[in-house]
């Protein structure tokens, strides 16, 4: 597995299990397990790092990862005025 | 001489791409190869089999062979593409056999995750996607009588549905604290956990499935992270991987899902090579990053883009928003794009609109409740995702929805929306208007 994708996958998986944590909470529905061993360096340490980076930030380094988001996709031009 | 288009693969992306090429350039020779004996059937079907809903595997096939070979598609079943040779535009099976082609279109799908466990060479062990395999484990299943299900992805939410219908003792053990935690908030999969529940399942969240323990090769037991659990049955349903080996191998290059880096026009990183599919990755309308393990008529609409750009048409295909529903136990579920949960983990600002509606005049016989939950980004109030339980009509709402996210559409749209109301079909208030008026009061407007 290449460097960006080990980022990628394992930053999706604390980043998941945080927010299954928060939004548990608040819905009053069962939370994941605390954190043991490696987890508690990814969810006590790197998560809240991320979330304090600005959207900006880390849209930017997203957006400098391999990927096809970086290929030319054409959107389609919205429409204009009437349509008759 | 005649286009010679070579399609990898014998799903929904590789017959896509192998109908659009020969619909683009009637005079293309187009030759498929597939690992299997098959091509051209619905594995989607595959769970509603098991469970009895569908009577027959038969129904499953959407075409005879021979309607291939009149179309001048030459599939070659049973047959394993070993090796690409890009520079001299050539495929090798593992029987040695070289075609040269012109466009080389990959569809060759995913791979389960690795479900790491010990002793999975068993009996036992289930993977669901390959029709005449499933035709075998559909036997086995009467002898079944307790079933594991590993992993509460989509087709493990289909399963346990499934096998709990057939009547079989289906545990699920799933990481997570609860169903499709990857799509869905917990407030949505609550009735549909319950529904499981009086099924007869049995649930095991926040457990992983750690290994197998058998006697005489048969599986008797499935050993997870809060203890074993007797079983006959573990149905291996972990998320989806594209399967790139063959193309990396070749040089194509993926992106940061692991999927093979496409564009718009399904081109890969080298020329004249294009893919489709479970292998490829492409951008989230949204939030721009790429993701991969799209659904059945993701891979059909890529392959038919694939297919037509690799016999010289021009096709593009679009970021998508990734509409999506099912039945879930007792319920229907469905979606697009963000849930609470996803939107939190991406520290993506939204506003939550809730409504609990109904799908007929409430006066109506089989009248169903239909549960709306919307996220819009707090700015300007454009819809950023939507979830759905309920009864019926969820396939349609999320449908609609998914429109509406991708043309931008504000709560401030949907809160004022028209709607059908027809007794038997459609009630006075609809279930989406009324969660956009509920966002609306935390937008302030």
């Amino acid at each position: 597995m290449g460097l960006t994708r080990w980022v990628r996958q394992t930053s999706e998986h604390y980043l998941m299990i945080d927010a299954q944590d928060k939004v548990a909470a608040k819905l009053g529905a069962p939370r994941p397990l605390p954190p043991r061993g490696a987890e508690i360096f990814w969810r006590r340490i790197y998560v809240p790092i991320f979330h304090r980076l600005p959207l900006k930030l880390r849209n930017a380094v997203i957006a400098r990862m391999p990927g096809s988001h970086q290929k030319t996709w054409k959107s389609q031009p919205p429409s204009r005025g009437p349509a008759v | 001489m005649a286009r010679r288009i070579v399609v990898v693969g014998g799903g929904a992306a590789g017959m896509g791409a192998a109908g659009a090429a020969k619909g683009t350039d009637p005079k293309a020779e187009v030759i498929v190869f597939t690992e299997y004996e098959d091509a051209a059937y619905s594995p989607c079907g595959i769970p509603y089999v098991h469970g009895r809903e569908i009577p027959s595997f038969d129904s499953l096939f959407m075409a005879t062979k021979q309607h291939y070979v009149d179309q001048g598609i030459d599939i070659r079943y049973e047959t394993k593409v070993a090796s690409i040779d890009v520079k001299a535009k050539t495929v090798t099976t593992t029987d040695g056999t070289v075609e040269r082609y012109d466009s080389l279109v990959l569809a060759t799908g995913f791979n389960y995750a690795d479900p790491e466990l010990s002793n999975s060479d068993l009996g036992g062990v289930y993977y669901v996607k390959n029709i005449r395999e499933a035709m075998e484990w559909d036997k086995v299943l009467d002898t079944v009588k307790t079933a594991v299900v590993d992993e509460a992805t989509p087709l493990g939410t289909e399963m346990v549905t499934s096998l709990a219908h057939r009547g079989i003792e289906t545990h699920l053990v799933d990481p997570n604290p609860w169903a499709m935690s990857m799509a869905t908030d917990p407030d949505i999969m609550e009735p549909v956990q319950e529904s499981w529940i009086e099924m007869g399942a049995k649930l095991h969240f926040n457990t992983k499935v750690t290994g197998l323990v058998g006697d005489n090769g048969k599986l008797k037991e499935v050993t997870t992270s809060q203890g074993t659990i007797k079983a006959d049955l573990v149905v291996v349903a972990t998320k989806k991987v594209p399967n790139v080996e063959l193309a990396t191998a070749a040089g194509l290059k993926t992106g940061m899902s692991g999927g093979l880096i496409v564009d718009g026009q399904m081109r890969t990183s080298v020329s004249g090579v294009f893919a489709a599919g479970d292998c490829v990755e492409i951008p989230h309308g949204v939030s721009n990053v790429p993701i991969q393990g799209l659904s059945g008529s993701h891979a059909y609409a890529q392959g038919k883009v694939a297919g037509t750009n690799a016999a010289g048409g021009k096709r593009e295909y679009q970021p998508v928003y990734v509409p999506w529903g099912m039945v879930a136990g007792k319920w229907m579920i469905g979606g697009v794009s963000f849930s609470e949960t996803l939107a939190t983990a991406l520290g993506m600002p939204f506003i939550v609109g809730n409504a609990q509606g109904i799908s007929r005049a409430r006066y109506y016989p089989d009248v169903k409740p239909v549960k709306v939950k919307l996220l819009a980004e707090p700015e300007h109030g454009r819809l950023i995702g939507a979830q759905l339980v309920g009864g019926e009509g969820i396939k349609e709402r999320a449908d609609f929805l998914a429109m509406a996210v991708r043309t931008g559409i504000t709560i401030h749209d949907l809160a004022t929306m028209e709607n059908v109301y027809s007794p038997p079909i459609g009630a006075l208030n609809e279930p989406i208007a009324l969660a956009a008026q509920n966002a609306l009061t935390k937008f302030g407007g």
